[in-house]
């Protein structure tokens, strides 16, 4: 599973083992305690290709009998218009139970459930999927003979994932705001509204390195990806080796002519030499810069640079902390940048910082025959911008430590996550209000919503975690830290911030790196203990928006929102309202 | 030109008066269907025009591709402080059949409980995904490493401030063993697990 892990249980012949979170110090000294008294069973974790794996050993007498109970928590990030939850099945021999259940629980109801086929046909019919408004049950039960590979086969087909898609309802543009006992959840993935032009400079590698599948493949997705640009967006493409070459020098409109010119000086290319990424980057920043000093640019347009490339510098400016620097002295602020790593030797957390620190976000792309549509979809994620500076805010004072709540953009098919207290003796419930730019106007999107529903819906399904509210926010807001961390500008400053994660990590029950969970059996004289991977420093791994925070009472002036109404109110009820900013508003 | 992945299709001035190209992917435009250092050999007329190569090892402050059987590598600018906001990855590739035995020669990174500021990262693969071993900070020497295979990843990253003395890795090839004493090496990876926990962060 990727996310945090919240506690691990084990039963071994009656005796139970359950486990709690420590600070790692104290869970390492319990550990070494146990190690000592050679009293232990080592529950390890790694994490590999962006999964963490678990593994417990355990010695049981012949016939005995061994439950395992892992429970985790995930945030799922909608992708492309969908949450997947993804299943490593790996049992590594027939079965005779083979049972797993799916229960979607979506208080805002279910628009779909789809399990797409992942074990090459092998289980056509097997996984069964019922649907109602706000719960789906998905279960996959393969007999023993289903499993087998083939009719004589001992080995099991079962090996892969099994893969669930789903989507909820979207009737209200404000978004949905989920809030229970002091914390809420703020859910916005509005659609139906029109794309914003977008400005966009495709920055490709073509040094030797990319010579071979890997070009192949990008030209493939660059020939589809200009195909999907509207006749309202404004493109260039820059090619770089140790040279930096342009098709155009500035931007142009992306017609039908103009894609197709550009598709052609794509596959002319042909890879060979150094890679000189900071002049490519610089070429690009320019090209948007000059754009935007000439007026070229529609105001009320997204500009994008999407770099894609294999290998750390080799030519021109090398160090990677000065390609950083002359990146981000140079790069306008509304520019996002978005960066691709093809392949496994790419300097990745260069890229990584690189994107970050410029709005963006950085991508491996495993390279193999699968790249062009692993490239696709990355930009499928980016090519529909729908709102500009999106900013969340919770006017109520009573409301506290609210996440990220300031977007540069969104785009269809993603959604933002917006987490925060409030005190539940002072708020009936809790009033937002969104302001964002979209194609042809200024919205401000607003919502009300109280808690009753949630908790009634919840408290009936012994599958929904009615507590989920807090622990999201819990978890947004430890990725949040963690990546501010990195940037702290004083050893204080970091230590502050790390008293803080740790303080929530035991408070929430969350395993961290400053944390690790210890696990003993009722007797406490046999342990084991479960580490944190090393953690992604970047904010939200697996979310689309590097987002920053503002005062969330801090309205703009123009918004004027309605006051809050003193008589409650039913969330169902809640208004949208749609305005042409004011005058005095700047565009 | 050691580099591995510098692949260009035009000949040009090298050192000592000679002219070539280097070829990773073989193909039949370029290189006559060879892999490495083309080479026309020393030209006699020294005013013909070719495309110049020159290849500076020093120029990266860190990081790099090694396959040689020994090499010590440094954090930048060892011996004097590290800086912040570095990130620097290694690539270890050694011939097919050796193993990798790393060493901390000198060690002083920022210190934090879960070496979330600056650390080093060893990687048992090809790559910085697969086969994480540790991850290392504060003053204490890291203990040796052997790689299960030919291939080792190394990255140091630091973050933006607070810096110290940086590190000295030293790794040696050692060459595949002889069946009759192979018994006795292999316990060095087979006890991985329990080192696991141990090495994995520098305070117990």
């Amino acid at each position: 599973p990727t996310g945090c892990l919240l506690s691990f249980s084990r039963t071994v012949d009656g005796t139970t083992f359950t486990s709690s979170i420590k600070e790692k110090t104290v869970a390492r000294a319990l550990y070494a305690q146990a190690r000592a008294k050679d009293k232990l069973a080592g529950l390890v974790r790694s994490s590999a290709l962006d999964m963490e794996n678990f593994q417990t050993e355990v010695n049981i007498l012949p016939g005995a009998k061994v439950q395992f109970e892992l429970h985790y928590q995930e945030a799922k990030w909608r992708k492309l218009g969908s949450y997947e939850h993804r299943l490593h099945l790996q049992p590594g021999r027939l079965a005779r139970h083979l049972e797993v259940d799916v229960w979607i629980i979506e208080p805002q109801g279910i628009r779909f459930v789809h399990v797409p086929d992942t074990f090459e046909g092998h289980f056509d019919g097997v996984p069964v999927i019922s649907k109602g408004h706000q719960k789906a049950h998905i279960s996959f039960r393969p007999t023993v003979a289903q499993q087998r590979k083939c009719s004589k086969c001992s080995e099991t087909a079962v090996d892969g994932e099994l893969v669930v898609m789903y989507d909820v309802h979207r009737e209200k543009k404000a978004g949905e705001l989920e809030v229970f006992n002091g914390y809420f959840v703020h859910f916005f993935a509005p659609e139906n509204l029109h794309p914003i032009p977008k400005n966009i400079l495709f920055v490709i590698d073509v040094s030797g390195s990319m010579w071979g599948v890997k070009m192949k493949q990008t030209v493939e997705a660059m020939k589809t990806i200009l195909d999907d640009l509207r006749e309202e967006d404004q493109f260039s493409v820059v090619d770089f080796n140790q040279n930096v070459r342009t098709w155009k020098n500035d931007l142009v409109s992306a017609t039908k002519t103009q894609t197709a010119d550009a598709k052609k000086y794509i596959e002319k290319i042909h890879p060979s030499g150094g890679t000189n990424i900071n002049e490519a980057l610089l070429r690009a920043i320019f090209i948007l810069n000059e754009a935007n000093n000439l007026g070229l640019l529609d105001p009320n347009s997204v500009s994008l640079i999407i770099l894609v490339s294999d290998g750390d510098p080799t030519v021109g400016e090398l160090k990677l902390s000065n390609i950083q620097k002359n990146v981000k002295q140079n790069i306008q602020d509304n520019v996002s940048l978005f960066s691709l790593g093809m392949g496994f030797d790419v300097d990745y957390d260069f890229l990584k910082r690189l994107s970050n620190e410029n709005r963006g976000i950085a991508q491996r792309i495993y390279g193999n025959q699968d790249t062009a549509s692993q490239l696709k979809k990355f930009y499928n994620q980016v090519s529909t911008p729908l709102l500009r500076n999106v900013q969340f805010n919770y006017p109520h004072s009573s409301v506290t430590d609210v996440t990220q709540n300031s977007f540069h953009n969104y785009f269809g098919g993603s959604e933002i996550v917006v987490a925060g207290k409030f005190d539940p003796d002072k708020l009936e419930k809790i009033q937002s209000i969104i302001t964002a730019t979209s194609a042809n106007t200024e919205l401000v999107l607003e919502t009300l919503a109280q808690m009753d529903d949630l908790e009634d819906f919840l408290s009936k399904d012994k599958h929904a975690d009615p507590d989920f509210t807090r622990k999201l926010w819990a978890y947004l807001t430890i990725n949040q830290l963690l990546a501010e961390r990195s940037l702290a500008p004083t050893a204080a400053a970091k230590k502050k911030i790390t008293r803080s994660i740790l303080q929530m990590s035991l408070d929430h029950h969350i395993v961290t790196p400053l944390t690790a969970m210890v696990i003993e059996n009722n007797a406490g004289d046999e342990r084991m203990l479960a580490d944190s991977p090393p953690p992604d420093q970047s904010c939200c791994s697996g979310a689309l928006y590097y987002g920053s925070k503002v005062a969330p009472g801090s309205i703009p002036s123009w918004a004027n929102p309605s006051p809050a109404p003193l008589v409650p109110m039913r969330a169902e009820g809640a208004q949208v309202l749609e305005s042409t900013p004011p005058p005095h508003v700047m565009r | 030109m050691l580099l591995s992945g510098f692949h260009v299709c035009a000949a040009g001035w090298m050192a000592k008066g000679r002219v070539g190209y280097p070829i990773v992917k073989p193909g039949p435009n370029c290189g006559f269907g060879k892999t490495g250092i083309i080479d026309y050999g020393i030209r006699l007329n020294r005013s013909e025009k070719w495309d110049a190569y020159c290849y500076n090892p020093h120029a990266k402050e860190c990081g790099g591709v090694f396959t040689e059987p020994k090499r010590i590598f440094k954090s930048p600018g060892f011996p004097n402080e590290y800086d912040d906001n570095q990130v620097c990855y290694w690539h270890i590739r050694l011939k097919y059949g050796q193993r990798i035995h790393l060493r901390f020669l000198n060690f002083d990174l920022e210190d934090d409980p879960g070496c979330l500021s600056d650390y080093v990262e060893i990687y048992d693969s090809y790559d910085d995904v697969h086969g994480f071993v540790g991850r290392y900070c504060g003053d204490e020497l890291p203990e040796d490493f052997f790689s299960t295979g030919n291939v080792m990843t190394l990255k140091f990253l630091s973050d933006a401030s607070v810096t110290a003395g940086g590190f000295q890795i030293m790794y040696v090839a050692v060459d595949p063993v002889s069946k009759s004493s192979q018994g006795k090496n292999s316990s060095t990876t087979s006890t991985g697990n329990k080192n696991f926990l141990a090495g994995r962060f520098s305070h117990l």
